[in-house]
């Protein structure tokens, strides 16, 4: 009997399952130098994601005979010129499956054997077939133009004037000459996903503003007009909000409960349909001031914080310090552990805070979009989303990016990335909303292309109507509410949760400790100091009883002494 | 690197005022119930042993008729009592005032130092003394002490009752508190100590400190430890220690009292001061190096108490007074804030209730002149102990580097 159900599991394993964009798994196959997987390749998977929930990053060298069973659609991207192991080469060979090349070292596989690439430097002007669109992006881009005959072009570069194949289909195959996808013309690689993978995309853009930097020192007044000016032009906006802030001057937290008008003015932008997001507890770390400082990233040392902000960091060891593997990691780990104190103490503190003033923190905002990798993990057990940009690279804070749509990257560790394309208001530039719409043009080349950007209510309200019209006129354009999603933000005690698009409030704390809590110290340190000054004045009472009980007692002593 | 001195110097500071703060509910309790066994315990005040009092004298002309005519009136049978007054190297006229006390009473006598024990301070004296003496008792005042009749008595009470008290310890009072500002502090500050750090004591851990006056000890302690140590400036820590040692506890019993002039002036105070701090630091420091031999664990604690009082709580004080000064100045980057603040207000109160409460326990001692004595008492007087322990530290250095003889200093008396 028992082997009849054997058969029969087996007999259902081997069925052919059809396959379909989103129940497509991916695995993605790089070369690279490196021994961590390179920023080029989270990328690379946060673009994916948007395509498949399954998706399998393995190094060239670290291809198995098994690696690629399941998988439906194939990427090969080389980061860096190398052969190709034999064994991994023979397998993407066999495997069939649709493959999307990137980069160098295509030729060495059969689907691209007869594809010429020359490598040219110096491009900066683009065209994209679907849109037949012409850009020019502000920095120019190394990439590889494609001589192939027998081929769909997608994206050309064009040089001198002349267009040359540089993103190309032949099948179902890809090949795209953008090798860098840190670039901006990695764009084009982004709308070709949408062919590779056959999705039908949405005709519509989501678009999004955020009221930056909300913090315990905002003037209540322009944050009042700001938010009543774009909800009366009924913008769902999302508050960024910092918990606390900390005087540089002198070190002293300011809360908001110092500051009762500016809560008002954010409880009622709330309750007008604002979205709050948390962006981080203090906005700073050591002695920089909040809005300025990062949090989640020691930029002094460009390392993960690993340590409060009272003490010294150690510099972080690199890999090539330690004889093994093992090695390394033991020690990661055991530096690691005090960021994950920091982080997590951080992040439960906002949301507490945040809860206790009565808003509610639909999602998060990393300070700076900067934060190490294990950070990530960390701030994606208590929030369901992220917004902004991504810091791909887990040792320089300064390769960040994001992608064009919506995605879930890997690196977020199931957090929904809402990304910011077109920057903000910049009051240092002449046109500054102008600045905005070329980087929105330039979003309109990718299907379902994200339209966030923030503001800083400081600003006033001047340059608010000229960006919601520029926004507002993208074609197919729509108002992106998180509050219709369904998200989550959750300590072990508090959790902010959207039902139906109404936030639902779990608040598991005491409301009498809650209370005492916001004037209770933070520090060890002055914990200890305030439990001893409680004990002393415990102590003084008592004195003073005993004073008041013997002086009571003076004419009985006096007869008794004499008697 | 500020912070981890302002800490240090926190812990120093707060080590010691929750230590008196433990103190102090400690001598509340003996103040509440050092009188319940008294009736029981005079019951078997049947077979009195024979009692000596000793009063090493040198140059006291000026109190010795006082001393002696309070002497006169102890009450205690005087066929088991003598009292020996130690005249040591007197040029003044204390031996002739003496000798008319010895006329008149027979159990008053007067004993010239020889040549091997004179002008050699107290112990030497005592020393002398002993060996002069005949009761199973020995009972010591100073010369400037006017006892209360029946002190003597209760003394003796103690060690009958208590066989495991080597020697039984009263309370001294001030005679002059109301002359001067300077003695009206003294008098707060000596009803604090006898209350806190003795009765205190006493009640917590069976320790008490022997005060150099109005104690008693069975001869056989004091002749088995050789009697005083004469290179002691502090005789009286130093023979508590020992004490200790042999076994045996020292009773701290309120009931005896004692009344005793205090220094009127600065000047006296100083020198008398400079004298015992000196001394606890000698007791310290040598006790200190054999501090894990000594057999009675309770006596370690309360040496490392001493070591506290005036290494660390000093240390600690002196550091945080100067992190406070510099702070003034530049911003050293201390990151404990207004919290302190109200420690300090807190350490302050502190002090001023526990010495309500002592002086309350002293019944006619908590008036409206007292009340305001001590809230000045606190920015004054008790400052002055951070100069005197400079001070002796800086003597006992010299005293150590240059290889120099201790002098002990005799307090002056006032008329």
């Amino acid at each position: 009997m028992r082997y009849k159900i054997f058969f029969f599991f087996v007999a259902l394993l081997c069925i052919p399952q059809p396959v379909q964009a989103q129940d497509s798994h991916v695995s993605i196959i790089y070369s690279s130098q490196s021994n961590d997987i390179p920023p080029e390749v989270y990328k690379l998977d946060a673009l994916v994601s948007r395509f498949s929930k399954e998706i399998d990053i393995i190094r060239d060298t670290e291809v198995v005979p098994n690696s690629l069973s399941k998988t439906s659609h194939l990427f090969y991207y080389g980061v860096n010129p190398s052969p190709i192991p034999k064994s991994t080469r023979e397998q993407i060979n066999q495997s069939n499956l649709p493959l999307y090349g990137i980069g160098y070292n295509v030729d060495q596989l059969n689907v691209f054997k007869k594809i010429d690439t020359t490598r040219v430097q110096g491009i900066s002007k683009f065209h994209q077939t679907r849109t037949d669109t012409d850009l020019t992006f502000e920095l120019a881009d190394t990439v590889f133009l494609v001589n192939h005959d027998d081929s769909i072009v997608h994206a050309s570069l064009i040089e001198k004037n002349v267009k040359r194949p540089m993103i190309i289909q032949t099948g179902t195959h890809f090949y795209s000459g953008v090798y860098n996808l840190l670039n901006r013309s990695s764009l084009l690689v982004a709308d070709s996903l949408y062919d590779f993978f056959k999705v039908k995309a949405k005709e519509e853009h989501l678009g999004y503003l955020r009221l930056e930097d909300i913090n315990p020192s905002t003037d209540p007044v322009l944050l009042e007009k700001v938010g009543d000016y774009l909800l009366d032009r009924d913008v769902p906006i999302l508050l960024a909000v910092i918990a606390v802030y900390v005087d540089p001057d002198n070190g002293q937290n300011v809360h908001y409960t110092d500051r009762p008008k500016l809560l008002q003015v954010i409880n009622r932008l709330e309750e007008r349909g604002a979205t709050v997001i948390s962006h981080g507890y203090t906005h700073q770390y050591r002695s920089s001031e909040t809005g300025e400082g990062f949090e989640f990233w020691d930029v002094e040392n460009n390392q993960p914080v690993l340590v409060p902000s009272n003490e010294t960091p150690p510099i972080l060891k690199q890999q090539e310090a330690f004889s093994n593997d093992r090695d390394y990691k033991q020690y990661m780990e055991t530096v690691l552990e005090g960021e994950t104190a920091y982080i997590r103490s951080k992040l439960t503190r906002s949301i507490h805070e945040l809860v206790s003033l009565d808003l509610h923190p639909l999602g998060f905002e990393a300070p700076h979009y900067t934060m190490s990798h294990s950070g990530y993990a960390l701030a994606s057990e208590q929030f369901s989303n992220i917004f902004g940009q991504v810091q791909w690279s887990n040792s320089d804070w300064e390769v960040m990016g994001t992608t064009p749509y919506i995605s879930k990257p890997t690196l977020l560790q199931g957090m929904t990335l809402y990304p910011e394309t077109i920057g903000y208001v910049r009051t240092d530039l002449p046109r500054p909303v102008e600045e905005m719409r070329r980087a929105r043009d330039e979003m309109m080349i990718v299907r379902e292309s994200m339209i966030g950007g923030f503001y800083h209510p400081y600003i006033g309200t001047e340059h608010l109507p000229a960006l919601v019209d520029m926004m507002e006129s993208t074609p197919g354009f729509r108002w992106f509410n998180l509050r219709e999603q369904d998200e989550q933000v959750s300590t072990v005690d508090v959790s902010v949760t959207t039902v139906d698009g109404v936030l639902t409030l779990r608040d598991d704390r005491s409301q009498v400790i809650n209370q005492l809590k916001r004037y209770l110290p933070t520090s060890f340190l002055e914990r200890s100091l305030l439990a001893l000054a409680l004990v002393t004045l415990v102590a003084v009472l008592t004195f003073l009883i005993y004073t008041i009980y013997l002086r009571t007692q003076r004419k009985k002593r006096l007869f008794k002494e004499r008697g | 690197m500020a912070n981890i001195l302002f800490l240090f110097s926190l812990v120093m500071i707060w080590v010691m005022l929750l230590y008196h703060m433990f103190l102090m509910q400690g001598g509340f309790w003996h103040f509440m119930t050092f009188r319940n066994p008294i009736p029981e315990w005079s019951k078997h005040m049947q077979d009195l042993p024979k009692v000596s009092v000793l009063i090493p004298a040198h140059n006291e002309a000026v109190v010795v008729a006082a001393t002696l005519r309070a002497m006169s009136r102890i009450a205690y049978p005087h066929d088991k009592l003598e009292v020996l007054l130690i005249n040591d190297n007197s040029s003044d006229r204390t031996g002739e005032i003496a000798q008319q006390f010895a006329d008149k009473y027979a159990f008053i006598h007067v004993v010239q130092t020889t040549p091997a024990y004179a002008g050699r301070g107290k112990s030497s004296a005592l020393n002398y003394g002993l060996t002069q003496s005949t009761g199973d008792v020995i009972v010591v005042y100073d010369a400037d002490n006017t006892p209360e009749k029946d002190s003597v008595y209760h003394l003796v009470m103690g060690l009958l009752n208590d066989p495991k008290a080597g020697a039984v310890v009263g309370k001294f009072r001030v005679t002059n508190a109301y002359e001067t500002l300077l003695t009206r502090l003294i008098n707060i500050e000596t009803i604090c100590f006898q209350w806190m750090a003795q009765a205190g004591r006493w009640k917590w851990f069976n320790i008490a400190t022997i005060p150099g006056t109005n104690f008693a000890i069975r001869r056989s302690i004091i002749e088995e430890l050789g009697g005083w140590d004469e290179a002691a400036l502090a005789e009286d820590t130093e023979l508590t220690i020992r004490v200790y040692e042999l076994g045996w506890h020292i009773r701290f019993f309120p009931a005896a009292i004692t009344w005793e002039q205090e220094p009127q002036t600065l000047n006296v105070w100083w020198k008398q001061r400079t004298r015992w701090a000196r001394g606890n630091q000698y007791v310290v420091l040598k006790f200190m190096s054999q501090l894990f031999s000594l057999k009675r664990k309770k006596i370690v604690f309360d040496i490392i108490y001493f070591f506290f009082t005036y290494f660390l709580f000093f240390f600690g004080v002196i550091l945080s007074n100067s992190l406070f000064v510099l702070n003034l100045f530049i911003d050293i980057g201390l990151e404990v804030g207004n919290i302190t603040l109200i420690l300090w207000i807190l350490a302050f109160l502190l002090f001023v209730t526990e010495v309500f409460v002592t002086l309350s326990i002293e019944r006619s001692e908590f008036n409206a002149q007292n009340f305001f004595t001590v809230i000045l008492m606190y920015f004054t007087y008790s400052q002055l102990w951070i100069l005197l322990v400079i001070y002796s530290l800086y003597l006992e250095t010299k005293r150590i580097l240059f290889n120099q003889e201790v002098k002990w200093y005799k307090t002056d008396r006032f008329d």
